[in-house]
């Protein structure tokens, strides 16, 4: 299973960081999990958010250029050795992991992360298999 | 397609025949009418009399844009008020405009040149032709109007700006054939797609794009995005307006309307002229004007001539498209830079759009490039890898082609400012005192 990653394009200018937040809180959108890796020059903003297309329509119209993937939720072990394990499963079915980051939600004891692989298939099968749960966008958007 | 074939085919013979003739009476009439030049030709000794070929045309002095100016506005008009009809002139940047008058036959002259060019990639009496040059004192708009008019075209003035409308005029009124800056046809383009016209709504074939300088590499994307063929024409508002050359169909260069003007090429710094076939400084001379002639107009564009007959049958020799103007040629840490190099070089780089600044700054005495551009596949967003990739690409292809290691910023869409008119990508703050 997967779920809709939202990548937005980010100018490394003071304020644009603040501006998406704040387009995306005007949108009546929440934000479940967020990343941000950059350079000196630029950025790349992920997220995981309660209503992806919506979001992106709103980001349009403030003008930042984004784009929606398809990446893993993950729900593990709100406890120590969760994330490693998941890790050490993938290195087992010798799947890469892109970039990985974690979910802002919790709740109960799960705790998500939301991760990009080069083979998803192999991935969901092996986590699966281990009894791992995946989310997809319409428990993202209702938790 | 030709406008006035046998003028436009005529042997070389036949052409430098009208040339020097026409060349002794331009030479006589601005010794006659035009006070600033029967003193600059008195003092230099030259009569009609004394030209007997063409190549004695380089014992005229030559006339520079500072020679309009100081006349200003109308010091340099052969003719009484009274026997002009249109008053041009273009902007300058620093002080008075450069100022010119055309009687009625320069008008006409005008007109025959524009239509043979526009002849020249198939124009004809069926087309609908949207002017999106700005109308008013620049000679773009009118020097199209006018020719197009000629060759029998419907001529829509729409002029430049409120590009929605444009888009939706160019689907509504069926244009076929559109005048405009490159970066504005470019715009444009972008504008249309984003009101949802798609190509096959319109029925544009052709683009005749002037005013400024265009890479081979820029026009293609042009081309792409809208669908059409398209040409370049020269010419600047001292010697007409556009006209004063133009594309045929092969594109490979600007056939001159050599019965009208005299070109020569010299090398900018000293003066000198150069052979046949050698690479400087436009010079023209006006071979046919009443309102204001000029003999030896330095251009300041830089080009080579050609002089064998084109596979379009054309005899009038071509000029090679202007690499840049001498004046627009940037020096950055003592390089020369011209600010088409860095557009072609842009234009050859997917993902990002046509669309770019280059920011000129200098601390402690060294000059820094700056180069912004746009990314717009959002396939880059995918991997951040890809995007430093994509930074590094451009550094490295600016790198080999200018020799000058600059600063690339990566921008979001539609962040750098679209132009309805000439483009001005460079942002020179170099004289700007040091922060
Ligand atoms: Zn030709």
């Amino acid at each position: 299973m997967t779920t809709q990653q939202l990548s937005i394009f980010m100018e490394n200018k003071p304020g644009q960081l603040v501006q998406v937040t704040k387009t995306l809180k005007e949108a009546g959108i929440d934000i479940r999990a967020m990343s941000l890796a950059d350079t000196k020059d630029f950025g790349i903003v992920r997220m995981i958010v309660s209503n992806t297309e919506k979001a992106q329509e709103a980001m349009r119209e403030a003008g930042f250029m984004s784009t929606i993937t398809q990446v893993m939720c993950v729900a593990m072990d709100d406890q120590p050795g969760g994330l490693s394990r998941i890790t050490e499963l993938m290195a087992e079915a010798e799947v890469n992991i892109d970039y990985l980051y974690a979910c802002i939600t919790v709740i109960g004891k799960d705790a998500y992360i939301v991760m990009h692989v080069d083979d998803e298939k192999k991935a969901s099968k092996c986590l699966e298999q281990a009894g791992i749960r995946m989310v997809g966008n319409e428990e993202i958007a209702n938790m | 397609m030709f406008f006035q074939k046998d003028i436009e085919t005529m042997s070389r013979q036949e052409i430098e025949e009208i040339q020097l003739r026409k060349l002794k009476h331009q030479v006589q009439y601005c010794m006659d009418n035009v006070p600033f030049y029967h003193e600059r030709l008195t003092k230099a000794g030259v009569t009609a009399d004394k030209i007997k070929c063409l190549s004695d045309v380089q014992y005229i002095p030559y006339t520079t844009k500072a020679d309009i100016r100081d006349n200003y506005p109308y010091g340099l008009f052969a003719v009484p008020m009274n026997k002009i009809v249109r008053i041009h002139a273009s902007s300058g940047t620093t002080g008075k405009p450069t100022v010119v008058g055309y009687t009625r036959h320069d008008i006409d002259i005008w007109s025959d040149t524009v239509a043979r060019f526009c002849a020249a990639v198939g124009v004809n009496e069926n087309d609908i032709a949207q002017i999106s040059f700005g109308y008013g004192l620049f000679t773009g708009a009118l020097g199209l109007h006018y020719g197009l008019e000629k060759l029998g075209c419907a001529v829509v003035p729409i002029s430049s700006g409120n590009t929605k409308k444009q888009a939706m005029i160019l689907k509504d009124f069926g244009t076929t054939v559109l005048i405009s800056t490159p970066s504005y046809a470019m715009y444009m383009s972008e504008v249309a797609h984003e009101c949802g016209i798609s190509n096959e709504e319109l029925k544009l074939r052709i683009g005749l794009f002037g005013s400024e300088g265009c890479t081979d590499a820029l026009r293609d994307k042009i081309e792409k995005g809208f669908g059409l063929f398209s040409t370049d024409n020269y010419g600047m508002s001292e010697l007409q307006g556009p006209g004063v050359s133009g594309e045929c169909e092969y594109r490979c260069g600007l056939h001159i309307a050599e019965d009208h003007f005299l070109p020569e090429i010299i090398n900018s710094e000293t003066g000198e002229v150069l052979p046949r076939g050698e690479k400087g400084e436009l010079v023209i001379t006006t071979l046919s004007k009443e309102g204001i002639p000029l003999l030896r107009y330095r251009t300041k564009d830089i080009t080579r001539i050609h002089y064998d007959t084109c596979k379009c049958g054309r005899t009038h020799a071509r000029m090679e498209k202007v690499q840049g103007r001498s004046d627009d040629m940037l020096k950055i840490r003592g390089v020369n830079v011209f600010p088409s190099q860095i557009e072609s070089v842009m234009a050859n780089i997917e993902g990002i759009s046509p669309h770019y600044e280059l920011i000129l700054t200098r601390k402690n005495y060294t000059d820094y490039l700056e180069v912004r551009i746009e990314i717009n596949d959002v396939n880059l967003l995918e991997n951040f890898g890809s995007l430093e990739a994509k930074q590094k690409e451009a550094v490295d292809k600016l790198k080999t082609v200018l020799g000058i290691q600059a600063k690339v910023t990566l921008v979001a869409p539609h962040t750098i400012q679209r132009y309805e008119g000439k483009a001005r990508r460079i942002i020179d703050k170099r004289n700007e005192a040091e922060a």
